[in-house]
């Protein structure tokens, strides 16, 4: 079950920075909830379901780190657009240094390991 | 478009059936955003060249399955700086493998027997999830009952005011406990509704002892009776939005 608990870490690890991917697209523009749903889930393997997004969105205003306002639109219903909170300027700029760290940790290593990495993890 | 129509009011049932279990003022919002969604969706698709029944099931489909959807609610990923308690420990469904869940999704609404399972299917959200202690949700499971009653005794006592001021004021309190008890509302909606009749009377009884003209003084009633009408029917729209 290698390959089980190597995909269970990997879905945690992007569960786990999904919240800052979000904060990330935010940046420093606005966009409304279809939009940012939309273009989080074109980027390859990030989520499964783009409907899954929306309890993320909320908790992250709840926990005050995106600010939301709703406005009409020409073409459709009225959208909720979400723009970054301070604090969320905060957590994603710490988030960001220390994710290039581990990055760049993990990649040191990975690339420096021997070719023994490949013992018998094929089935 | 009534096939197409049928097959968003099935999924946002499933959605509202699946999410039973959250607080009522997240569920509503979590409704209220995959609604909007699937309308935004359906707006931008107007033109396209597949028929808008193709560009419907592929919309669902991308949004996956209400189940999934409504257990990501009860725990969605959270930034762990919060300090939230609610971090889930194990690998958690909101990311189960990319390749394993898209299929499993598609069957899981496509199929029309899909729709009819019941609220204890393998999807409806885990009792005992993290940050959702089930004893304290238990209240949003009621039928609306509670609401309706609440809103009738806050709003519609004064009807017997002129006649039966005592009985007026007993009802209305009545009406306020409900009012406060009910997990259906935000604070703020609770105090709109406590202090809508009370500024209302006010208004009232000001416009009365400043003895301006007549008509200053329907326009005034007027509206404070329509603030009355606003409120009650905000109330009943909250409670209706979060009602399974």
């Amino acid at each position: 079950m290698v390959d089980g608990e190597a995909g269970n870490l990997v879905a945690q690890m992007r569960r786990g920075v999904l919240p800052y991917c979000v904060l990330a697209m935010l940046g420093d523009t606005e966009r409304y909830g279809f939009e940012l749903v939309r273009s989080l889930a074109s980027v390859d393997g990030m989520v499964t379901g783009e409907g899954t997004i929306y309890p993320l969105l909320a908790r992250l205003r709840r926990q005050g780190l995106v600010e939301t306002t709703w406005r009409e639109s020409d073409s459709g219903p009225p959208r909720r657009y979400y723009r970054l909170a301070p604090a969320g300027r905060v957590a994603l700029a710490e988030f960001t240094g220390s994710w290039k760290l581990l990055r760049d940790s993990v990649d040191s290593l990975l690339d420096a390991a021997p070719e023994k990495g490949r013992r018998s993890d094929d089935r | 478009m009534t096939d197409s129509d049928a097959l968003v009011s099935d999924y946002l049932r499933r959605l509202e059936l699946a999410a039973s279990g959250l607080p009522a003022d997240r569920r509503a919002e979590l409704i209220e955003e995959i609604t909007a969604h699937i309308a935004e969706a359906r707006a931008q698709s107007q033109a396209s060249i597949a028929g808008p029944e193709s560009d419907l099931l592929d919309l669902l489909n991308r949004l996956g399955d209400p189940e999934e959807i409504a257990v990501a609610a009860a725990d969605a990923p959270v930034l762990a700086l919060a300090g939230m308690p609610d971090q889930p420990a194990g690998p958690g469904p909101f990311t189960g493998g990319a390749a394993g869940q898209a299929p499993g999704g598609q069957a899981g609404w496509r199929s029309r027997h899909a729709y009819r399972q019941p609220a204890g299917a393998p999807g409806t959200l885990r009792p005992a999830g993290p940050g959702l202690p089930a004893s304290a949700r238990a209240d949003t499971l009621r039928p609306g009952g509670l609401e309706i009653a609440a809103v009738s005794l806050t709003i519609g006592s004064a009807v017997l005011l002129p006649v039966v001021p005592f009985a007026a004021a007993v009802l209305w309190l009545a009406g306020i406990i409900l009012l406060w008890c009910s997990s259906r509302w935000r604070v703020s909606d609770k105090v709109l509704g406590t202090v809508v009749w009370p500024a209302a009377l006010g208004l009232v009884v000001l416009l009365v002892k400043l003895s301006l003209v007549p008509r200053v003084r329907i326009a005034g009633l007027a509206v404070g009776l329509a603030a009355v009408v606003v409120v009650a029917v905000r109330l009943l729209q909250q409670a209706g939005r979060a009602r399974a």
